[in-house]
């Protein structure tokens, strides 16, 4: 109704006609006609402008719920993940408990948990980077030192100080590792080499 | 028309964000970071690395990986504060044909304005990705006490980089938008900011001033940066 009376301003704004007026002797059945015609959009514009306050309505509504389960999700959501954490805290609950003595016992069970841990971590999309005799890479390494290597090419990962994870694919923490610098002796040959022309 | 950007171009990090239902939403870049380091590299092969992956670089590679650009866009190479630079960075700073600073990395010459343009083209696919949609318009803030010669070369990075620049808003102008001082009346206001390179403080009163003012009370002194070094 709204949309009505604000049509009909806009047409007295104008100085226009309106619509209901336009009503002439010459030709009755073609003002019949657009009269019929101008309903008609009327109509549609009405439920046009329903349709729009019921999809602004509902995509605010959307946000809220979006919101809502944003919140959720950080909250909860690593439920799954730490419901399967839990059994490695019963188990070195239990490896303090049993204490025998024996410390390579001790450390061989130690081990079987931090195995089983990986996995759990894998079943959630863990993985673990590998650097032995990789190249140095940026997007899964960062080179936290240099060092002159005999034993190793120009850029290779020569030890690991952290190691790096994936989750899902995407970099969750970079290995930390340092990186081979060609020897200052190979330079000197290479640098030779250049002089005469090699 | 597309959305339009926000984005910080800051001395250490960067950031971008676009407004979503009337908030202002921060968009995490392809490794899930809201901030990306504001460090362009290149490598040996060539690639130009920016963001986080140039900074896991930097000790195997310090003479071709750029920081803190931000504290030499605009500036003449003879100026103060850029023969101070030229003694503690790693990588090359030398003099344009103009007389302005620029860096030299791998044998070629980057005006800052380049480099610059490199991290805010990382800031835009940051967005394009999150959006699925391309982006041409962008808003991006400066240290309030930059001239119009850092502002036109921070436009001029925005312009290299394919973004339309709206407009250039102060940092802390930016801060207390953010806060709604701009909505609110009758209250004072000070906006404290201690980044990389820009250490200012700045108060407004909302009943008086205009928040595009420049008032006389914001003081900047070299920052973080130069506290680290020191």
């Amino acid at each position: 109704m709204k949309i009505k009376k604000e049509h009909t301003d806009k047409h007295e704004q104008l100085g226009e006609p309106h619509a209901d007026k336009v009503v002439t002797e010459d030709h009755p059945q073609e003002n019949v006609d657009i009269n019929k015609k101008l309903e008609e959009k009327e109509k549609e514009a009405a439920a046009n402008y329903d349709k729009y306050l019921r999809a602004v309505a509902e995509l605010d509504n959307y946000r809220k719920r979006a919101a809502r389960e944003k919140t959720d999700i950080i909250k909860y959501g690593n439920e799954e993940l730490i419901k399967d954490i839990l059994p490695f805290i019963d188990s070195l609950d239990r490896a303090l408990e049993h204490d025998t003595g024996d410390v390579q016992a001790f450390k061989e069970g130690i081990a079987l948990i931090k195995e089983q841990l990986l996995n759990c971590l894998k079943k959630h999309g863990v993985e673990r980077i590998e650097t032995a005799g990789m190249d140095f890479d940026p997007n899964f390494h960062e080179a936290l030192m240099q060092m002159e290597s005999d034993q190793h090419e120009d850029n290779k990962i020569v030890s690991e100080m952290e190691k790096g994870y994936l989750l899902n694919g995407r970099l969750l923490r970079p290995s930390r590792v340092c990186v081979c610098k060609k020897t200052n002796k190979e330079n000197d040959i290479c640098e030779k080499n250049e002089d005469i022309g090699e | 028309m597309g959305k339009i950007i926000g984005i910080d171009l800051g001395t250490t990090n960067s950031c971008v964000a676009i407004m979503e239902g009337g908030d202002p939403i921060v968009i995490a870049n392809q490794e899930g970071n809201r901030t990306t380091p504001s460090i362009v590299a290149i490598s040996e092969n060539g690639e130009r690395l920016v963001g986080q992956v140039a900074k896991r670089q930097a000790i195997t590679n310090s003479e071709n990986t750029v920081y803190a650009v931000k504290r030499l866009i605009g500036r003449k190479y003879s100026s103060k504060e850029i023969q101070q630079d030229v003694k503690i960075t790693a990588y090359k700073i030398t003099e344009a044909n103009n007389g302005d600073a620029q860096v030299t990395v791998r044998g070629k010459n980057y005006s800052p304005a380049e480099i610059s343009a490199m991290i805010l083209t990382k800031m835009k696919q940051t967005a394009e990705d999150y959006l699925g949609e391309k982006v041409t318009d962008a808003v991006i803030t400066v240290p309030a006490y930059f001239n119009d010669s850092q502002r036109q070369a921070t436009k001029d990075a925005g312009k290299v980089a394919g973004l339309n620049v709206l407009r250039i808003i102060n940092e802390p102008t930016a801060a207390a938008l953010a806060y709604g001082l701009d909505k609110k009346k009758d209250e004072k206001v000070a906006v404290f900011d201690l980044g990389g390179g820009t250490l200012i403080f700045r108060f407004w009163n909302s009943a008086m001033a205009s928040l595009r003012s420049n008032l006389p009370m914001a003081i900047h002194i070299w920052a973080g940066k130069i506290s680290t070094n020191a």
